[in-house]
């Protein structure tokens, strides 16, 4: 009885055993989104996303926002217009964060459309809450009047254990 | 002696559970996708982590022990017990940030309070029946899965509650062979616990869409005469390739602004190569005014049961209207 229990039992760590080598072979090609929400204790995410400050003639679309990611799509009129979006995060959770990955791609659109962000705070304690910004601008300098007035941007911001 | 022994099996016993729970709980990550932990993987924070996490758990159900070894007869105090264990593990912050809204705190109830419920009473009945070791055994080692593993599956709440329900009523049943009840007496028994437990993985993976088929509850009129609101629609996924091969008649389910919707297709649209679909509600005088693309498609209508969805409309319209 005792061997044949042996056996399960070092059966089943041959199988995570090779589980983690087939894990670390195929890393690359795993689906991996964001950060796992695990109980209540760990909670990080984005709250709220809108637009503070919009030029005249300016559109900032209905930004969107999920608890990792945000996203918008502004169309500025003219050189030196500029839309300003402040994002606020929040670590609802009991578990003390740290930033860890702050990505903003931007979609194909006009090369004259520009934008910039506030730094985020690096640390974010349980219950505390922050805010940043994103600027898109439309580049003052600019002389000619692009076909395209449209960027969109999506944003990444992930935390994790301090 | 004997005892000893029985206890020592079980806990063998349960260490081979708790490593095949993890197991599949992981794999379920292959269906839904994976997430990266948000614990710190340093080899100072793990340790703080575990002993963070492992030290109450043992101090919980040493507790829970001792109050089950003055009341092991007593069916009454057992579940006042349990309650208590209830009461004192309940994440009262997650709770409090859930109930600021209905839809987050059903399904806080649903991925958290139900289990957490169902594994209280299933750590007492360990507990009572042989020791607590087997309940220490195996909240250490989901435990430790959580905190040293760098990726996890990343599971919406009904799969969470699903698997948690699931894996509490298969444990208990196991272990309750294990104990020796009805392994001979009862194997009419054994078979339907078995059925029921197949088909509710079943009934669970059918309704995260595991399947070629998957069901849809119907909230709106708009299809009369062909189905109603309430009912369920089963449709078929269908191949990427014959997307763009949907006969005209046909009732598809598209997705558009995060909603599902089954309508008929009235015309196909095929510019320069790119198909789209018109589509229409049966009961609708004019066609839907956006076209469909053929990534929005996610199947085709295959039957519908009538009336069974009433819960889901109900539950829908509380948490949105």
């Amino acid at each position: 009885m005792k061997n044949k229990r042996g056996i399960i039992v070092g059966t089943l760590l041959l199988i995570i055993l090779l589980m983690t080598v087939a894990y670390s072979a195929f890393a690359t090609q795993l689906n991996v989104n964001g950060v796992a929400e695990i109980t209540g204790e760990w909670d990080v995410k984005i709250t709220n996303i809108e637009a503070i400050e919009i030029s005249n003639g300016c559109d900032a679309g209905s930004p969107q926002h999920d608890d990792t990611t945000v996203s918008f799509n502004s169309k500025l009129e003219k050189p030196g217009d500029i839309i300003l979006y402040q994002i606020t995060v929040k670590n609802a959770g009991t578990i003390d964060a740290v930033l860890d990955t702050v990505v903003f791609k931007t979609e194909e659109g006009s090369d004259a459309i520009d934008y910039e962000t506030t730094e985020l705070k690096k640390e974010l304690n349980a219950g505390e809450e922050t805010t940043f910004n994103v600027k898109v601008k439309y580049d003052a300098d600019s002389t000619e009047v692009p076909e395209i007035k449209t960027k969109a941007i999506t944003g990444i911001i992930e935390y994790v254990q301090k | 002696m004997a005892m000893e022994k029985v206890k020592k099996e079980n806990s063998i016993y349960m260490l081979i559970i708790s490593i095949i729970y993890i197991l599949i709980n992981f794999s379920f990550g292959f269906f839904c996708g994976f997430a990266r932990s948000p614990y710190n993987h340093d080899i100072l924070a793990i340790l703080k982590n575990v002993i963070v996490k492992i030290l109450p758990i043992i101090g919980i159900e040493l507790a829970r022990a001792v109050l089950i070894n003055k009341n092991r007869n007593n069916k009454r105090n057992l579940i006042i017990i349990t309650i208590l264990f209830i009461l004192l593990e309940i994440n009262y912050h997650a709770m409090i940030n859930a109930y600021k809204d209905k839809q987050d705190f059903f399904e806080y109830v649903c991925k958290s309070l139900i289990p957490l419920v169902m594994y209280s009473c299933l750590y007492t009945y360990l507990t009572a029946k042989c020791s607590c070791l087997l309940p220490i055994i195996f909240r250490s080692i989901k435990q430790i899965s959580i905190l040293i593993l760098p990726i996890l599956p990343n599971m919406d709440w009904f799969m969470q509650g699903s698997i948690e329900a699931i894996s509490v009523t298969i444990i208990a049943i196991l272990f309750q062979y294990s104990f020796g009840k009805n392994v001979k007496t009862n194997k009419l028994l054994g078979a339907s616990h078995l059925i029921v437990i197949l088909i509710s993985i079943l009934l669970v993976c059918f309704m995260l869409g595991m399947f070629k088929y998957e069901p849809i509850t119907i909230l709106s009129n708009s299809m009369e005469p062909a189905f109603e609101r309430a009912d369920v629609v089963i449709y078929k996924k269908i191949d990427e390739k014959q997307l763009g091969e949907i006969p005209i008649g046909s009732i598809i389910i598209y997705s558009t602004d995060g909603k599902n919707i089954a309508h008929r297709i009235v015309d196909k649209i095929n510019e320069n190569g790119i198909i789209q679909y018109q589509t229409k509600g049966d009961r609708n005088n004019m066609a839907d005014r956006d076209l469909v693309q053929v990534e929005q498609i996610k199947g085709v209508y295959v039957f519908h049961i009538k009336y069974i969805g009433f819960p889901s409309v109900w539950l829908y319209e509380y948490f949105h209207i």
